[in-house]
């Protein structure tokens, strides 16, 4: 007579329990806007594959309000175009789009997959484009979506894309963003008023590449001394020829108040020079404080560990513990030498734009590499 | 048999109540405490409520009225030291005029003696402001005990001595400090936001073409109000380095008086104490503080 209506509780809890723990995973993340809301980005890069999962606010189209609540990378080095590499790839990409479903409960209409153009460019030169179509089509088969889509982007709509995700739009039309990446340089600005003429701005000269010019002009000597003038060599040399002519071609000196630069060193030195503004993704400089830098982490290296900067800050708001934690990060990427070469860089780069009656604003980015992906999230959002 | 259904199905039953129970309150206790750090568990009251209670409004009520004592004594002292320093710069310009009126026309031996004695009374003049008051800006609101207590003033004298074109004078008065709901229509209708309002006039002594102000509203948890990331940022202060919630570049002429107002969106308002303060080339010219509900 009980089992009836016993029975009837159970399923009743059943449904109970299934809603609660549904509710409590979706709000494990620590949001940082309100009334935003939660999207995953899965692409499959140069190195490897990157799952973001972003916090895109209700006006991230118009201040760039977005957030990086949890970002995955395993290196694949799918570019290098061989079996092994492809099902590692597969695999890794098929992993992390069941874990933005599984794991942190976002449904599918929500993830965004996309190939960046560092790999469309790699297939081209290598003629292995159709290794990008086979990779999609093995995605969608796995996965068992045959009508998801899965953008290859190029490299101007990836610089496009970067520009809409990480300069707001009160910035746009005056702002000119630079990618510093470790093999090379890449950005542009929208001359023409509107969000679909991007003027391109490349360099072949990146942190790693400067670097590496560097070694090689070494000879004997592998001193930090000898690397330093070799490398004051390399970007006084080739890097400046070709940074003067790039950027006087591309105009983007009279058309930008703002010089905004992404990218790996771009990060390591805002969280160096302003560990105080460590939960700021923009930080604001000037042409001196990086030419006092890149002074100083020759002279006076240990002045930048992470125990020396924590040091001497006097606000007791600051949580020291995460500061010196990101320090330490920045340190473990980037050692004494690649700083070297990419403030090194970002100087070259910033003198082209230092006038002395007109003072452009410079900015740094530091999660500029998830900027694309959120702006091709926030483009289909709003389609 | 069926009773063992019935236990069983009756056992099934509470565990699954028991692991909803369990999860709903992880969740509340994580929800909780995740970002009100200022959030405390209440400890059960005692029985002799009133007591308690009525000797805490007691003991505030006291410390509140001690304080608003010290902050009309500040307020007194610092009066009068910006009377004294408002009388040191008059005297300075009438000495200024006075000067520029006899070396304006041709000039006799008498003349020149007495602009001699002059320039000597200004350059006296202006060494006692600067040594004596220990800043050379006026300054509204300012607790006395951080302007004594400012251990580089000499050594801000002297780099008033090094950069006379920046050695503006400059105060931040009728300072105010607000908060306005506004009803936000993006996306969610029944969303609503906070900004937090603020106005205040300054002035200044000498032609300025371009000053910059670093603004900084610190919240009740003493963390800045940023009003974006691509606003904000840090500056070099006498006190060290400080988060400024946004910047604003201002030009005055000689003796004029501007007012300046801002607004800077806070989604995640809570109600207390708010702190306004206005810094100038490194050094604090006026600040407030106001309770905000």
């Amino acid at each position: 007579m009980l089992i009836g209506p016993l029975k009837k509780i159970i399923f009743f809890l059943l449904i109970c329990f299934a809603g609660i723990l549904t509710a409590s995973a979706q709000n494990n993340f620590k949001l940082k806007y309100k009334n935003s809301a939660i999207y995953a980005g899965v692409e499959v890069g140069s190195k490897g594959v990157k799952m973001s999962v972003l916090e895109i606010g209700k006006n991230a189209r118009t201040n760039g309000s977005f957030n990086i609540l949890q970002e995955i990378t395993v290196n694949t080095d799918f570019i290098s175009f061989t079996q092994p590499t492809f099902h590692a790839t597969l695999t890794e990409f098929n992993k992390l789009y069941h874990t933005a479903i599984n794991d942190y409960k976002i449904p599918s209409e929500r993830i965004y997959t996309a190939i960046s153009s560092g790999v469309k460019i790699q297939a081209e030169k290598e003629k292995k484009n159709d290794w990008i179509k086979n990779l999609s089509d093995s995605f969608r088969i796995l996965i068992n979506e045959p009508s998801r889509k899965v953008a290859v982007i190029d490299v101007i709509e990836e610089a496009r894309l970067s520009h809409l995700g990480i300069v707001p739009e009160s910035k746009r039309y005056s702002t000119f963003l630079i990618d510093i990446g470790s093999g090379n340089t890449k950005g542009g600005y929208f001359p023409n008023g509107n969000i679909n003429d991007l003027r391109l701005f490349q360099l072949t000269w990146g942190t790693k590449s400067a670097s590496n010019e560097a070694v090689k002009r070494m000879e004997d000597d592998k001193s930090l001394a000898s690397f330093s003038k070799q490398l004051s060599r390399v970007l006084a040399g080739p890097a400046e020829t070709e940074i003067v002519y790039t950027v006087n071609v591309s105009g983007a000196y009279n058309m930008s108040d703002n010089i905004v630069v992404s990218g790996g060193i771009a990060w390591a030195v805002a969280t160096l020079l302003y560990p105080e503004l460590i939960e700021n993704a923009v930080v604001p400089v000037t042409f001196s404080e990086i030419k006092s830098f890149t002074e100083g982490i020759v002279s006076n290296y240990p002045g930048y560990s992470d125990s020396a900067i924590v040091k001497d800050l006097t606000d007791p708001i600051l949580d020291k513990e995460i500061i010196a934690r990101e320090i330490k990060r920045v340190h473990q990427v980037f050692d004494q030498r690649a700083l070297m070469s990419g403030a090194g860089l970002l100087l070259k780069i910033m003198r082209q734009f230092e006038g002395i009656t007109e003072q452009k604003q410079f900015f740094l980015v530091k999660n500029g590499q998830v900027g694309w992906i959120s702006a091709y999230v926030a483009d289909n959002i709003s389609k | 048999m069926r009773d063992r259904k019935i236990s069983i199905l009756l056992f099934v039953s509470f565990l699954l109540l028991l692991s909803s129970f369990l999860i709903l309150c992880t969740w509340l206790y994580n929800y909780y405490y995740s970002d009100k750090k200022t959030v405390k568990n209440i400890p059960a009251q005692p029985l002799h409520i009133n007591d308690s209670r009525d000797s805490i409004l007691q003991t505030n009520s006291t410390s509140i009225k001690s304080l608003e004592k010290q902050l009309g004594n500040t307020s007194t002292r610092t009066d009068s030291i910006e009377a004294k320093l408002n009388s040191n710069l008059d005297e300075y310009y009438r000495l200024k005029l006075e000067l520029q009126d006899i070396l304006k026309k041709p000039v006799t031996a008498e003349e020149l003696k007495e602009a001699n004695e002059k320039i000597n009374r200004l350059q006296k003049n202006i060494k006692d402001m600067r040594y004596r008051e220990g800043t050379a800006y006026p300054v509204s609101n300012v607790n006395l005990g951080d302007v004594k207590r400012e251990p580089s003033i000499n050594k801000a004298a002297g780099n008033i001595e090094e950069n006379k074109k920046e050695a503006v004078l400059f105060s931040a008065v009728e300072m105010n400090l607000s908060s306005l709901q506004t009803i936000d229509t993006d996306i969610d209708a029944t969303g609503s936001e906070r900004k937090i309002l603020g106005s205040f006039v300054i002035r200044n002594s000498l032609e300025v073409k371009n000053a910059e102000l670093m603004i900084i509203v610190i919240q009740p948890d003493g963390r800045v109000l940023q009003k974006s990331t691509w606003e904000s940022g840090s500056f070099q202060s006498k006190q060290g380095k400080k988060i400024y919630s946004l910047k604003m570049n201002i030009s005055n002429t000689n003796n004029e008086s501007k007012k300046v107002s801002f607004e800077i969106p806070n989604e995640k308002f809570t109600k207390g104490s708010y702190i306004l303060q206005v810094y100038n080339n490194g050094s604090m010219i006026g600040w407030i503080s106001r309770v905000l509900s």
